[in-house]
This record gives structure tokens, sequence and C-alpha cells, in this order.
């Protein structure tokens, strides 16, 4: 899952971005509205954390250009800015969440997988696919049985979001856009590698190969 | 009453009554004075040819040549008399028949005029005189019945009457109109303070006589003053909530990172600090942007953003998939700043959330006072509860999560426009049931 945080302190942002980076996500900067709206329409990220209070355009702005462009980047306001006609005006501009300053990084973490699950149509709680659970806070998976499988960060990021994403085709190009962030050396060859290793933890059948167009999340659906 | 108004019309009304009674005295008395002199001017020419148609024989008798007397005189009860008196001698006019005027016995040189019952009820107009003849003393009276000139003269005054009422009423009613077209830039002008009040106006704007044109433009120079002042505060605690914030996460960011994992105490501490600090900076900064009783600057639209306020809630609290019914009933504009209502029911209906299982209602009454109620069916607050939350204004209670802060903020609001806050059992929902009254 790859983020775009928007937010132009640098000091919240260096802590952030850790935070989010060790709860397994690939995060992007933008430090300005111009910025952030140029990002925000490449369609290679999962969600956007918002800052309202930006240099150079709004981030009510920024938000409200997205959606007028019928981008559907799901949203998480973060924002200092707590008065509730600006959490109104935030959700009408075409926010999925709001979350106010000072905040605790469990409870951004929490509201950041509620949503990806949300827009993803899975249900709250624990991801639960096919057989398999994913624990996100723990970072490890359960099988029907109850068997719980370590992961390691790479083998988490894929599997997150293969989890999020099942019954699809998904290419190695994608599977890469969401997992590297822009700073990350990209190699796609190291999908592979990645995948077997999650085939050899959770079984051959679980993952398919479709030639030539990427892989499908099939779980122990038999 | 204190209307400049009223005070200019009954003034204006009792001057031209005044007026109009006064020239309507003075001018029928000169009418009656008028005629009464034509009259007497008629009786003194009429007694000089009386005298000079007395003859005195040697006997000093007194004869009358008649073929002197004007024949009117000679008609009976014509309405034209005389009447000679001396010691020795009576003599009165044909016209006079058998009756008799009561004369007054007069030496020579006076003269009297005055009026007199005659004959068939007439209304005389007397004149009587006395002189000296050949060493005797006579008084002459001549009359004239004065009806026909009575009679010409009430209709002169019931013509006069009747005109000097319709022009005195024509004038108050060009008075009242005059006041009226006068006065409309006032009651233009309270019309619109009354809109300014309710908010449909942010400034005067009136065709304004000189005379309050200084008073409209100060009036529309403070508007311009509050509302800029009240941006302005509002901005600049924004930019500071803004500036104070993210320092404050930054640091509890701090705190909760790997430097202090090991260090337990210093970490609690410094929580618990920084915590303390949010909560007031949240309450003094929230309390700060309440505009509070006064003109509106922008006028909350019920109708419009309760839902939308509901649809942002139960986004919120979408895992908890609460029913919020909502109902208005009155007005759909209520006269109070925008941001204001938006922070009293945005807090209400957050707690009504955190504590209801499914259901929540939120109704309005906007008739001639505004009322506000919120239930809903969550544990609610027994009564010592209520009692104790409305009383200590929430501080106690502002440290704990809950029906914490979102009150205490409700209430400062509240009393800044001098409104009232009610906890009650919901007798529907069986939660909590808040409820909120505005004058």
């Amino acid at each position: 899952m790859r983020l775009l945080l928007i937010e132009d302190d640098t000091d919240l942002v260096r802590l952030l971005k850790k935070d989010l980076e060790k709860a397994g996500f690939a995060v992007d900067i933008a430090s300005d509205g111009i910025e952030a709206e140029f990002l925000g329409f490449e369609g290679i990220y999962d969600c956007a954390i918002l800052d309202l209070g930006l240099p150079l355009r709004s981030g009510l702005e920024v938000l409200k250009n997205w959606r007028a462009k019928e981008n559907t980047l799901p949203v998480l306001i973060l924002t200092a800015r707590d008065a509730w006609y600006e959490k109104v005006d935030g959700f009408k501009a075409g926010a999925d969440d709001y979350l106010a300053k000072p905040f605790y990084s469990e409870e951004l973490l929490l509201r950041i997988q509620a949503l990806l699950h949300r827009v993803n149509q899975h249900s709250a709680g624990l991801l639960q696919v096919a057989g398999f659970s994913l624990d996100e806070e723990m970072q490890t998976v359960a099988t029907a049985n109850h068997k719980k499988i370590e992961l390691t960060g790479i083998e988490f990021k894929l599997l997150r979001y293969l989890l999020l994403h099942p019954e699809k085709i998904i290419s190695k190009a994608t599977l890469t856009e969401h997992i590297y962030d822009a700073d990350s050396d990209k190699d796609s060859n190291v999908i592979e590698v990645y995948i077997r290793h999650l085939r050899r933890k959770l079984g051959n059948s679980v993952i398919e190969t479709r030639r030539g167009q990427g892989y499908v999340f099939k779980g122990n659906s038999v | 009453m204190n209307s400049i108004q009223v005070r200019l019309s009954i003034g204006l009304f009792i001057s031209l009554v005044l007026a109009f009674s006064y020239l309507w005295l003075s001018t029928n008395d000169s009418i009656r004075a008028l005629s009464e002199g034509y009259v007497v001017q008629h009786l003194k020419h009429d007694a000089e040819s009386i005298l000079n148609a007395m003859n005195l024989d040697e006997t000093n008798r007194l004869s009358l040549n008649l073929k002197q007397v004007e024949p009117v005189y000679l008609r009976p009860f014509s309405g034209q008399y005389y009447q000679i008196v001396a010691k020795n001698t009576f003599i009165r006019s044909r016209s006079l028949w058998d009756q008799e005027l009561l004369i007054p016995y007069l030496t020579a040189g006076e003269q009297k005029i005055f009026s007199l019952m005659g004959p068939e009820k007439q209304p005389l107009l007397v004149i009587a005189s006395g002189f000296y003849k050949q060493g005797l003393t006579y008084t002459i009276a001549v009359a004239e019945d004065v009806s026909p000139s009575l009679e010409s003269e009430q209709a002169f005054r019931n013509h006069y009457s009747y005109s000097v009422g319709v022009l005195l009423v024509l004038l108050l009613a060009c008075q009242i109109l005059i006041l009226r077209f006068s006065f409309r830039p006032f009651e233009q002008i309270q019309k619109q303070i009354k809109k300014l009040r309710q908010g449909e106006l942010r400034q005067m704007e009136v065709q304004i006589p000189d005379e309050v044109l200084d008073l409209v433009d100060e009036i529309n120079h403070l508007l311009r003053v509050i509302e800029s002042r009240l941006k302005r505060s509002r901005n600049a605690l924004g930019d500071l909530a803004h500036a104070l914030k993210i320092p404050l996460t930054v640091i509890q960011q701090l705190i909760q990172g790997d430097a202090l994992k090991d260090q337990l105490e210093l970490r609690t501490s410094l929580l618990k600090q920084t915590t303390n600090m949010h909560g007031i900076m949240q309450r003094v900064l929230k309390q700060a942007r309440f505009s509070g009783e006064g003109v509106v600057n922008s006028t909350f639209n019920a109708r419009k953003e309760v839902p939308e306020l509901i649809a942002v809630l139960q986004n919120m609290y979408r895992h908890k998939n609460i029913s919020i019914r909502f109902s208005l009933t009155g007005q759909e504009m209520i006269a109070i700043d925008r941001e204001d209502m938006m922070e009293l029911l945005g807090n209400l209906l957050e707690n009504a959330c955190k504590w209801a299982n499914a259901d929540i209602i939120i109704s309005i009454n906007n008739n001639q006072a505004l009322q506000i109620v919120i239930e809903d069916d969550g544990p609610g607050v027994s009564k010592q509860n209520r009692l104790k939350l409305i009383k200590r204004g929430m501080r106690l209670d502002e440290m704990n999560e809950g029906h914490g802060l979102g009150l205490s903020i409700v209430q400062y609001m509240i009393e800044q426009y001098g409104g009232q806050l009610k906890l009650d059992h919901s007798s529907q929902l069986g939660g909590l049931l808040v409820e909120v009254n505005f004058k």
C-alpha cells in the first residue's frame, strides 16, 4: 500500500513517515498544495493523508480539484483545524475521513487501515480473505486452522495488497508501484522472489500466476 | 409614547385645531359685527328722516308727516318700526299696530343700541336716541327685524363651518401623509436593523435623509469593523491553533517514539503534561472562536446544514451504524452565527454518537424561541450526575472522555447567547436527553 503524505512540517513528516513505513506502507511526501495535487493524479496511491494548511494551495482546494476531475483517491484529512464547520466543509469537499491534530499514531494507522478496508470493500478489523486473516498490527497471517505465520516486511506488504484485491489479476508493475515509494530502487524481478516466498509459507495454490499478465490471489477457497 | 412621529402628529394636530378654532370664532364675530353695523347704519339713517318728518304745533303737540316716512313703516308688522316717546307724547309707527316697544327714556344726546323681542316674535335690533327739540326731550327708537340677516348669517356660518371642517380634515390628512412619507426611511431603518439581527443583512442600505446619514454610515462602519474583527480573530486563532498543534503533535510523536522507550516514568509524565496542554488549548481556542450574541454575520440554515452535519457524523461513526433522525418545525433560518451553531450541534451530536447504540433523534423547534432537543438510546446519565454535569460547568469531567470537553464547550457557547442547557432522561429512546433553549 502506497500512501501520499501531504504535510509541510518537516519534523512531523519525518516522524509520520517512520511510523507509516513501520506499519508497512510505502510513503511519498508532498510538501505543498500544487505538488500534492499533481501527485494525486498519478493513480499510484492507495490513500492520501492531507493537511489543510498547505503552502501555495490549500488542502481543501487540492481535494476539490481532485474530486472535480473524478479522482476517487481515498483521502484522510489530518489537520489542526478541528471546528465542526471545517469538518463539514472537509467531508463536503470529498474527504473520506477526518482526524484532528494532535493525534496518536495508533489512531492514524487504525483510521488508514479502516479506510483502505472500506474502499476495497472489506469489513473493519482483521483483513480476512479466503481462509487467511491478516493481522496488520503484528504483521502476521493466520490460516483457517489458526496457524500463525510470521512475515517479513516486503512479504507483509505484498500479501496485504493481494488480500485487499483478491480474485483480481495484478501485474508485477502494479505490485511494484504499490509496495515501493518513489525513492526506492524498483526491480520487478524481486517481486517474483517474494511471491515465491509467500507461496512457500502459505501454499502453492494460494497465488496463481497468469503468464504475461500477473498474479491472482486465490486463497484456500477450495 | 416615545415616538417622534406620534409626538409630531399630536403637536401638529393640536396647533391646527387651535388655529382653525380661532379663525372660526373671529370670523363669526366679524360677520355678526358687520351685519349689525350695516343695520345700525340703516336705522340711523331712518331715524334722521323720522326726525325730519316730526312737526310740533303751537301747543307743542307732536305730529308726524307720514308722507315723509318710508312706506315700510306703515305696513303692519313689516319688520321696520319706530316709536317716539316724550313726557306727554307717545307715537308709534303704524307697522307696530297695537304693540309697544319697551324703550328706556334717554336724555338728549344719549344713544343706545340693543336687541329686543318685537311683535310676532321678531328679533329686533333697536337704536334709541334722545334729543332735545323746542324745550322737550324726546326719545326716538327705530327698530328693524333682523331675522333675515340672522338667517343669512346662520347660512353663512353653516357654510363656513363646513368649509373649515373639511379643510381641517384635509390638512390633517396631508400632515399625516407628510409625516408618514418623511418617516419612511426610519421605518426602513427599523426593519433593516431587525434583519441585521437575524443575519439576513450585512449592511444597512436605505435612501437615507441627511439627518441620519451619519448615524447609518457609522452603524455600517461598525458592522464592517465587527465583521472584520471577528474574521481576523478567528483567522488568528486558527493560525495560533495550527502553530501550536503541530509542535504539540511532533512532541507527542517523539514521546511515543523509540528514544524514550525505556524511560517509562518520563514518558508518562510528559504525555500527561502535553495532553493537559492540548486540553486547555482546545478549550480556550474554541471558546475564543465563538461569535456570541449580537449582529449575526452568517445565519445557520437548519434544513440544509443539519443533514450535512449528520452525514459527517454518520461517516465518522460508520462502524456503529447509527440512525440519526432529524425534524425541524418553524423557521429554517436560525439567527445564530453559523460556526457557533455548527460547534453546538456538532459537539452535542458527537456526544450522542459516542454513547448511542443505534438511535439518535434531533429535533429543532424554531418558532418564537429556539429549542434544540437531542436524544440517544445509550446508557444515559443518572439524575445525580446530570446535576453535577450542569453545576460544575463540566470542569471536573473535562479530564475524562465522554460527556467532557464537548459539553463544556457547548455550555460556554449557550451562555454566550443567554440560553439554557438542560439534561434529562429520554423517555422516547431511554438514554440521555439534552435540551437547549434560546430566547
